[in-house]
């Protein structure tokens, strides 16, 4: 009976994994397939032949090369923002607490209900007024800090036992100093794990940038891949699937490098008290 | 220590405040209704009135008139030295994202002076920010004028010069019917004949034969379908047309192939076209845009063939809604505008037609030299040809719906469209539906 089980487990588990892996397949395969091919009527695992002719097509009609920089700058560029204002604010709510900052936090989270579309205008109204429109700054600046990652931050700052925080100040710590000694390396994972997330989404933004980014030169991955599909006439099948798989790399990579903090923080699991 | 303190909150009041203006910073679809801001000028002046030097026109378009762009602005600004044009595409393709990028940069103060549109989205621009109506004197004298009406607004100005354009259409999978001995593509005139077609495909495959995807276009394909028989989509006044016994027998086609079992339920337009190409789907409703992305996946693994949409009397020759995208003016000064009417002449030369039309893309040519040449290349396949031949007289998509409302209007039709696929009782369905725009337009003119 517990081996049936066991089994049973095994069977989910992989058909899990194929079911996450398939997407992945299937996008490598339409990369290196023919164009007739994507529109074949029988289904066949392996492509018929193999060409990377839509990989040389997708990086240079693309310019997917500029994009993916651009891309790095940015995403990197709204990290590092966002940890340096979102650290401080969610050390702040979350271990010096006063009677406001309960209902400052309540605030925070009402800002998670605004939809994007709401302030998008407005935003980029504010951006042009400062006559940063089509710059790198335009990508950057609005991001410079998010309420998901204050929310995220301070929660795991919370499970961080408070008699740390008395040890460091008996030890002579100030405030700064305790974030940055103490408090941050603890609250690793949920940073890890915003970070990961942050990056995701700012990797794939592409309504923002196609608002703010015109010139070519500042044009990130999604705005780069875009190029393939053509609403009046069709899609640019094995090359948007041959884009995509190259702008999908370096977000593997980063995962792969944060996979241990990003499932700890996500499932709060790393400090025990 | 307490400076410090301090500054710890400080950075996270700076955070926060900041947080408010992020916090909605993600993805979006919708475009923006916004009021008018500023006029266009009534008309444009005589050219030679007009100073070049120091002169800017700013032109908003996308990727898929890049080549002919280009090649207009050198023209352009060769012709008038000193004139400068501000021209960088947008990547995206997508009509509704240039709309929106267009209305950003109005926003902000920076209103183009020709743009690009879908022509889907026309009438928005007509009744949201007033463009000058069409200079026609600036169009080649080999421009085809009988697409113009797919350029004319409600009230009857022509604002907008269509360039590169399509009609709805079939796709008819010549081997699967050949393989039921259902007849010839080109013998489908009729509804009836369309029904014979699906139900003996059917019978031979045991699957649904046709499709007419309600997302996507759907109140193109709706146009389409109502005009072809001979009904109107829009009164005068902008409320809905196609609730009368002409409307509803014309919409019947979508709900009988439902309650027949004959339709293949695709809920996109774009997904019927990637299914027909792989050779599974029978019949399709697609748009003669769609031919040469179809010629390049299909080549030669079946026959297959465009046919005109069949109608309930067999006429196909009525005017149908043109789909695809041209330029106007919305210059504030007098003399851009005609420097940008001047543009507009140079992007519909034939040499520009070709290459927006292009061999391998099957836009219907609107310069008859352009055609010529199309037809004389050597990509001039049946398929191809009858993309660059069709004359039938194209209408303004949307037949005139107020543009400030198309959007709830067009997902009106796009609910109505999805019941009748499902095969739903076609009289409610339309009625419901006109019920509802005639509330949106009637609640706007209030």
């Amino acid at each position: 009976m517990r081996a049936t089980i066991r089994i049973g487990k095994w069977l989910f588990l992989a058909a899990a994994l194929v079911i996450s892996f398939f997407p992945f397949y299937w996008m490598a395969r339409t990369s290196v397939a023919g164009h007739d091919e994507v529109f074949s009527a029988e289904f066949s695992f392996l492509p018929e032949s193999i060409t990377f002719e839509a990989y040389a097509r997708a990086w240079t009609d693309g310019a997917l090369g500029n994009a993916m920089l651009v891309g790095l700058l940015v995403t990197f560029a709204i990290l590092a923002l966002q940890l340096l204002t979102c650290i401080p604010a969610a050390y702040v709510l979350a271990m010096h607490r006063r009677r406001w900052t309960g209902k400052l936090f309540g605030f925070v989270l009402l800002c998670l209900l605004i939809p994007g579309q709401v302030t998008m205008i407005p935003l980029f109204i504010g951006i042009n007024q400062f006559r940063l429109g089509d710059t790198l700054a335009a990508l950057i600046l609005p991001f410079a800090t998010s309420v998901l990652g204050t929310f995220m931050i301070r929660n795991q700052m919370m499970s961080i036992p408070r008699a740390l925080m008395e040890a460091s100040e008996m030890d002579g710590l100030g405030p700064v100093r305790t974030m940055i000694s103490v408090v941050v390396p603890m609250a690793k994972p949920g940073i890890a794990a915003f970070s990961v997330y942050s990056i995701f989404v700012h990797w794939n933004d592409y309504m923002w940038p196609l608002l703010a980014a015109r010139s070519p030169e500042i044009q990130t991955p999604p705005l780069a891949l875009a190029i393939f599909q053509d609403a009046a006439t069709g899609f640019d099948y094995p090359a948007l699937a041959a884009g995509a798989a190259i702008v999908t790399v370096p977000i593997i990579i980063v995962f792969l490098v944060a996979q241990r903090h990003f499932v700890r923080g996500m499932s709060g699991t790393e400090i025990t008290g | 220590m307490r400076f410090i303190s301090r500054a710890i909150i400080g950075t996270t009041a700076a955070t926060l405040t900041l947080s408010l203006a992020a916090c909605g910073s993600s993805s979006s679809t919708g475009v923006a209704n916004q009021p008018a801001d500023g006029a266009s000028v009534a008309a444009a002046t005589d050219i030679s009135q007009c100073t070049a030097e120091g002169t800017t026109i700013d032109v908003a378009f996308n990727s898929l008139a890049k080549e002919p762009m280009e090649a207009a602005v050198k023209v352009i600004e060769d012709r008038y030295p000193g004139l400068s044009i501000n021209a960088v595409p947008s990547v995206s393709t997508d009509y509704g994202e240039l709309t929106q990028q267009i209305v950003a940069d109005i926003a902000v103060g920076k209103r183009p002076d020709v743009i690009m549109t879908g022509l889907g989205q026309m009438q928005f621009w007509v009744d949201t920010y007033n463009p000058v109506p069409l200079d026609k004197g600036v169009l080649p004298e080999t421009y085809q004028t009988q697409f113009l009406g797919a350029g004319t607004a409600r009230d009857g100005v022509t604002y907008l010069a269509p360039a590169q354009i399509s009609a709805p259409v079939m796709a008819v999978n010549q081997d699967l019917l050949d393989a039921a001995g259902a007849g010839k593509a080109e013998d489908i005139k009729t509804y009836e004949d369309l029904l014979d077609v699906a139900r003996q495909v059917s019978d031979h495959t045991g699957k649904p034969s046709v499709s007419i995807a309600p997302s996507g276009l759907p109140e193109w394909y709706t146009q389409g379908l109502v005009q072809n028989s001979g009904g109107t989509l829009v009164n005068e006044d902008g409320t809905a047309a196609f609730g009368d016994a002409a409307g509803i027998a014309a919409l019947d086609i979508w709900s009988e192939l439902g309650r027949d079992g004959l339709e293949a339920g695709i809920p996109a337009a774009s997904e019927a076209v990637d299914i027909f190409t792989s050779g599974t789907l029978p019949v399709t409703m697609i748009t003669t845009s769609n031919i040469a992305s179809i010629s390049q996946g299909v080549g030669d693994k079946f026959d297959w063939m465009p046919i005109k949409l069949p109608s309930i009397d067999g006429v196909q020759d009525r005017a149908l809604p043109a789909g695809g995208n041209g330029y106007m003016v919305l210059s504030d000064d007098s003399c851009r505008a005609a420097f940008s009417g001047e543009l507009i002449g140079q992007i519909l030369t034939p040499e520009s037609v070709m290459q927006a039309s292009g061999t391998q893309r099957s836009y219907i040519p609107v310069d008859t030299i352009a055609r010529d040449e199309l037809l004389a290349s050597d990509q001039a396949s049946p398929q191809m040809t009858f993309a660059w031949t069709f004359d039938n007289k194209l209408t303004q998509w949307g037949g005139g719906f107020p543009g400030a409302h198309t959007a709830k209007i067009y997902d009106a039709i796009e609910l109505m469209d999805q019941q009748l696929q499902t095969g739903a009782e076609t009289a409610t369905a339309v009625q419901d539906a006109v019920a509802t725009i005639d509330a949106i337009v009637l609640g706007e003119n209030s």
